[in-house]
């Protein structure tokens, strides 16, 4: 919370304090001090740098648009901030102030596998491959199965539907049917087929 | 109703929107009724299906939409949704072959894995004329019914198919001929 207190010393805000809350909430920003203990690769930003650095200039950055959130990868907008050597300043007459919290409130969360190379990478880089073609061949089977599972709860939810539709409308038509018995019970009686016999008409 | 099979099956948000089914569907591949979730062989559903419509007033029209959502496999459907057929100005009461073919029946042929087949019911607000898209793939059922004015579906039916025989499918003779 302190942190955040110190923003708002920067004058002449584009936007108000309330828009800048509502910014910060609706980013999956962490709690400063849990992302922290969330990160294990050289590439997380962490809130407490910004004011351990000398701070970036906005100018020199990307538009806020490439801000992106993809799927469950939140990457920051910035790129990888240990490894840009530009200066930020933070003053008071530049709303930009605002803006940079609002492109910095996400971090990242997974490495990005085009990030610049160092040594560290890339020998992880061999043993992640597989371990990432294990991990998508398990989530591809794990799609398919729960495809497979929603087949067969789709049809059978489909067959006890018709099974219970046909019961009511077979009671209905029983009901229907009992009905006009009593109603016109002549009405319904087939007419006795005249079938031919013999008679007599000759006495001989 | 969180059993509807469409929605257990996905159909629903793949394909379509939640919506109310006011009017019957009945699709039939020769003496085969269509159940939702159903499989079908490739060989059953070589040719177009009948496709009887309900309601009562002939002067209603209906678009009837047949797509695949998961070509060319479920698992990487990019391709979705693959239009297979495209009726329109079908009367109420009667069939699809009733009305007028847009896009001509194409049977369908999964390569890869077990394919959804999702036949869409729409309420025409009049008589209209419907473009045929450029191709088959990419179809959207949804940006369809924007562009035509249609409003939500009114019926809408599924069924599963995969290719025929497994692992034998390639040294099989050509079942089509």
């Amino acid at each position: 919370m302190l942190i955040f207190k110190s923003f708002s010393i920067c004058s002449s805000p584009l936007k108000s304090m309330e828009e800048m809350w509502n910014d910060i909430n609706l980013s999956s920003l962490h709690h400063p001090h849990r992302s922290s203990s969330t990160t294990t690769t050289a590439q997380t930003f962490h809130f407490q740098d910004l004011f351990s650095k000398p701070l970036l200039s906005y100018k020199d950055q990307p538009p806020p648009n490439d801000v992106s959130s993809a799927g469950d990868t939140i990457s920051f907008g910035f790129g990888s901030l240990s490894q840009q050597r530009t200066s930020l300043s933070l003053n008071s007459d530049s709303e930009l102030g605002f803006k940079f919290l609002e492109t910095s409130a996400f971090l990242v969360k997974k490495p990005a596998l085009d990030s610049p190379a160092c040594d560290k990478k890339r020998v992880q880089q061999n043993s992640d491959d597989s371990s990432e073609v294990k991990r998508k061949r398990l989530m591809k089977n794990r799609e398919s199965a729960a495809r497979s599972r929603a087949r067969k709860q789709a049809y059978t939810n489909e067959l006890e539907h018709k099974v219970a539709h046909l019961r009511k409308e077979n009671a209905r038509i029983k009901n229907q049917l009992t009905q006009f018995y009593l109603a016109a019970p002549t009405a319904l009686e087939v007419p006795k087929k005249r079938t031919l016999y013999r008679t007599l008409t000759a006495p001989f | 109703m969180p059993t509807d099979p469409l929605l257990v099956g996905r159909v629903i948000p793949d394909v379509l929107d939640p919506f109310t089914k006011s009017i019957s569907l009945r699709v039939t591949y020769g003496n085969k009724v269509v159940n939702n979730g159903c499989e079908l062989k490739p060989s059953q559903i070589l040719n177009q299906p009948r496709a009887d419509i309900g309601g009562d007033d002939l002067r209603n029209l209906y678009t009837l939409v047949m797509v695949d959502p998961d070509a060319p496999s479920p698992s990487d459907p990019n391709l979705r949704e693959y239009l297979h057929w495209l009726v329109t100005n079908i009367p109420a009461t009667t069939g699809a072959s009733f009305g007028q073919e847009i896009v001509c029946y194409e049977s369908p042929r999964p390569t890869v894995g077990i394919h959804r087949f999702v036949c869409v019911l729409f309420r025409q607000r009049g008589r209209q004329t419907v473009y045929a898209p450029g191709w088959r793939q990419n179809f959207s059922t949804r940006d369809f019914a924007e562009i035509y004015n249609l409003e939500s579906p009114v019926a809408a039916v599924y069924f599963n198919a995969q290719r025929e025989s497994g692992s034998r499918g390639r040294t099989m003779p050509n079942q089509n001929i």
